[in-house]
């Protein structure tokens, strides 16, 4: 499913989906089928807690520790719904 | 904060491995160039083995290895463990021809991550129209092996005069296939379906009736399905970014082992690729080739100026060539190029001439030695 978020959402990245550090671009980037998004720190660091069955809260408190700031849910938040509605990852309501 | 970063690539990121021009399928809008029955002999295992390494230590992580039909080449599975081993993500790009549950089983265990399997249509009849062979059953096997060893698949159809009506049915048919993506591409007028555009070219009623059955369709998904559709720059007004920009971050390496920036970049006049068997891929990147139609510098009006030159890249110079002549005229496809009518006029004669039922120019070896020396490959 795609859309908002609710608490207690299960999130993990979508099957076929591989996060990869490159060397040559000294960033993570997404690859999938005839597809490659280059991640730049935060978005990497929230796709990291995706690899594995998670939920919104757990992201939200890794990311949270190495980006606290003010803005740091709704930004997490809005990548992650973003995330989901270009397939990166799936949502799945508890 | 956060998102995807658009940082300018200096490295080919995708390379298409062009394995073999050999082919069981004779589709007539085929991007193949018509003179393909001229080429040298194909690269050897070892050549390959190279570029892959070469390439990879370039920065390269999409490979796809293509053809013609890259299963006749049975070192196939060779070339798929060393790019496993390489770390890049794997794409066959494929027919379905040759294909069966072992070879499916062994390019697992290889590494493949992933395969698009081609269609010419949803029924019998039209598919093995198009494709010159009775292929459409064996197809429709191999995709659900495809799924059952748990690749994730792509079903790539290349829309045209002949079987866009049917594109609510091809969505049904990938949906029922249990296909990942579904990737409904408008044929692009280069190579075959040059030759044969008076047959392919729909009509705009046709384009807009299929479009609204796709963006119905998506309404109403239910799966996980994913619908890539590739618009027709002939009706669009607007040029495509033609390989995401020339030399930006694409490189295609042909059966012969010639270097291009784009698929009909051999067409162009006065350049002679690089080859991989001669130089280094590093080298090859550098090339002035490759250097010819990078960034903006040799652009004219109305490209110059215009504010979507940094999205279309002022579209594709194989194009631009191949209808005005000149390959650094803005691509016709756009509505601001002097030349747009072109384009125009290519509609309107397919459309006149739609109901005169000529025989298409089938790709094939007899069909490429006649058409070839007049339209095709310009070096042998």
């Amino acid at each position: 499913m795609t859309g908002l978020i609710q608490a207690g959402d299960i999130i993990e990245m979508a099957p076929h989906y591989r996060l990869r550090w490159e060397d040559a671009q000294q960033s993570y980037v997404l690859l999938y089928p005839e597809g490659i998004v280059q991640l730049n720190g935060p978005a990497a660091e929230i796709m990291k807690q995706c690899t594995n069955r998670t939920s919104f809260e757990q992201v939200l408190g890794e990311v949270g520790d190495l980006y606290p700031t003010d803005d740091v849910e709704s930004d997490v938040r809005e990548f992650l719904e973003e995330a989901a509605s270009n397939g990166w990852i799936i949502i799945q309501r508890a | 904060m956060v998102g995807s970063s658009s940082k300018e690539p200096n490295r080919p990121l995708w390379v298409l491995a062009e394995l073999t021009y050999r082919c069981p399928l004779q589709c007539f809008y085929c991007s193949n160039p018509i003179g393909f029955a001229q080429t040298r002999r194909e690269l050897s295992t070892t050549d390959w083995l190279r570029v892959l390494r070469e390439a990879r230590e370039l920065g390269a992580v999409q490979l796809g290895f293509s053809g013609g039909e890259p299963l006749l080449r049975s070192d196939l599975e060779v070339l798929i463990e060393e790019a496993a081993r390489l770390e890049y993500y794997t794409n066959l790009i494929t027919s379905g021809i040759g294909m069966n549950e072992q070879r499916l089983s062994v390019l697992k265990s290889a590494g493949l991550d992933h395969i698009q399997l081609s269609f010419q249509a949803s029924t019998a009849e039209l598919n093995n129209y198009i494709g010159g062979a009775a292929s459409f059953e064996h197809k429709r096997d191999v995709a659900r092996l495809i799924k059952k060893q748990g690749y994730p698949m792509v079903l790539n159809v290349v829309l045209h005069r002949g079987n866009i009506d049917t594109v609510d049915h091809i969505l049904d048919f990938a949906e029922e296939l249990e296909a990942d993506y579904v990737e409904l591409a408008n044929a692009q007028y280069g190579g075959w379906a040059r030759l044969n555009r008076n047959l392919l070219l729909p009509s705009r009623s046709q384009l807009d009736r299929a479009e609204a059955k796709v963006a119905t369709f998506r309404r109403r998904l239910q799966s996980q399905m994913r619908i890539f559709y590739v618009v027709s720059d002939y009706f669009e007004g607007r040029p495509k970014p033609c390989t995401a920009g020339w030399g930006r971050t694409f490189m295609q390496i042909t059966p012969d082992g010639t270097a291009l920036p784009c698929h009909g970049a051999r067409e162009l006049p006065g350049m002679r690729f690089p080859r991989v068997n001669e130089t280094s891929i590093a080298e090859i990147w550098k090339s002035p080739e490759f250097n010819r139609f990078r960034g903006e510098g040799w652009m004219k009006e109305p490209c110059q100026t215009c504010p979507e030159r940094h999205q279309d890249f002022g579209g594709c110079r194989c194009q631009a060539y191949l209808l005005t002549g000149d390959p650094e005229n803005t691509d016709p496809a756009c509505a601001l190029s002097p030349d747009h009518d072109l384009i125009q006029n290519a509609i309107e004669t397919a459309r006149r001439t739609a109901s005169a039922m000529q025989p298409p120019k089938f790709r094939n070896v007899h069909n490429s030695r006649i058409h070839g020396d007049k339209l095709g490959l310009r070096q042998v």
